[in-house]
């Protein structure tokens, strides 16, 4: 059972996707849009947790590998791509530390947070 | 079907997955770590599912939205996680390294969507964004076991096809996340006494070779210089034996294993020490989801 579950959960979804979007969220536009940490379309990373010092503001597509200098705690991606911390020293090919999801972002806290090199985006 | 039902399918599905996940998990390490595994090999389309949504509610909005393939982590699993795949002497003897570890000037200036906003007048750039992640901000923020701290926001088109498709943007959150969490703590394998004899190892075997590379990825690196604009089409023969060069020498020492082995530690340890906040972290995400359930 507990191998088909998401093949259920994939199913389901594929079958609903069409039916679920009903409608566009009610809202207008207004001049309270809360300021996110990175500007819209941007990914940012950052030295200190909680998105202060900033290392890093992009907005490299698919396929770029992105140096960062100094060591990313935090980062917050306000892109529709995926962002993917790698570190390159000692390492071993396509290994991929953390990634961050489009529209998220995260706080990796204080521990191993001087890892990332460099960003592939995907 | 009415709208209702099929999201309630969905959410039955999902909170199913959840449910998996999360009953037992404090009571048996290997549970754990089995359920764990739902987690980090999801299926991608629900990532697709998403990008749809989004798209389908800007679209209502009467806004584009550019539709791109969504990115997908094609790598094996490997014990806990997904990671890279051995070199297999047989390949790379006939081609060399895969592409994707050689083609790296590839550098597109930005994204589609993100191309698309820009060309817009400023008003309409602020409306487009606006009704994509909405004004709250990322007002959703959980944490994780570890110091761990993510966000997301719960309106705008992004936020709702999130909630309709995971229940909550926590549920969302969790499922996306607590995978990652894991990756992030097996850099520590590199430090794993049992890989740096490996790597030691490796260095050796190379040098009989007539390589100065420490690493597998000083290896990928020396063949990078062979092609100084970052493209290359088809590798040469300097490349293919260096390649097999690797190869070689990752299977002599078994490299791999070792250091597969040692990931798998890391994320074995780390799932036991942090089994009850995980446990928490999915039954809160269950909890979410059934109570989407039942309104």
């Amino acid at each position: 059972m507990k191998t088909q579950i998401f093949s259920l959960l994939a199913a389901s979804v594929a079958a609903s996707v069409s039916t679920l979007a009903g409608g566009a969220p009610a809202m207008a536009a207004s001049d309270g849009v809360q300021a996110l940490s990175c500007q819209s379309g941007y990914f940012c990373a950052y030295i200190n947790v909680n998105y202060n010092g900033q290392l890093l503001k992009s907005q490299a597509g698919r396929g770029s590998q992105v140096q960062v200098g100094g060591g990313t705690s935090s980062g917050s991606n306000n892109t529709a791509n995926l962002w993917v911390g790698v570190n390159e020293i000692p390492s071993y090919p396509d290994d991929d530390i953390f990634k961050w999801a489009p529209y998220t972002e995260a706080n990796l806290g204080s521990a191993q947070n001087d890892k990332i090199n460099y960003f592939n985006v995907k | 079907m009415s709208r209702f039902s099929t999201v309630c399918m969905v959410v039955v599905s999902f909170a199913l997955a959840i449910e998996s996940a999360a009953c037992g998990v404090a009571s048996e390490a290997t549970d754990a770590a089995d359920r764990f595994l739902q987690l980090v090999d999801r299926p991608t389309v629900l990532d697709e599912a998403e990008s749809r949504l989004i798209g389908q509610c800007m679209n209502q909005a009467g806004l584009a939205y550019p539709q791109v393939p969504v990115p997908h982590d094609d790598r094996q699993v490997t014990g806990l996680l997904k990671g890279p795949a051995p070199l297999r002497a047989e390949v790379v003897r006939e081609h060399g390294y895969p592409d994707k570890w050689m083609n790296s000037a590839q550098v597109p200036e930005k994204g589609p969507v993100e191309t698309y906003a820009d060309s817009l007048p400023a008003d309409a750039k602020e409306h487009f964004y606006y009704v994509l992640r909405g004004e709250g901000g990322n007002d959703v923020r959980i944490s994780l076991p570890g110091d761990f701290e993510v966000a997301a926001s719960s309106s705008g088109c992004v936020g709702r096809a999130r909630r309709q498709l995971y229940g909550s943007v926590d549920n969302y959150l969790t499922v996306f996340y607590l995978p990652e969490l894991v990756q992030r703590r097996t850099s520590a394998a590199d430090e794993d006494p049992d890989v740096r004899v490996a790597y030691v190892a490796f260095a050796h075997c190379m040098s009989t070779k007539g390589y100065r590379t420490a690493t597998p990825a000083d290896a990928v690196a020396l063949a990078k210089t062979r092609y100084p604009d970052g493209r290359r089409e088809h590798a040469d023969d300097k490349e293919k034996t260096l390649a097999l060069a690797d190869a070689e020498c990752q299977t002599a020492v078994r490299l791999y294993e070792r250091r597969a082995a040692a990931v798998d530690r890391v994320a074995r340890r780390w799932l036991d020490d942090n089994k009850a906040a995980v446990s928490e972290s999915l039954q809160a995400a269950l909890a979410k989801a059934n109570a989407v359930m039942k309104r």
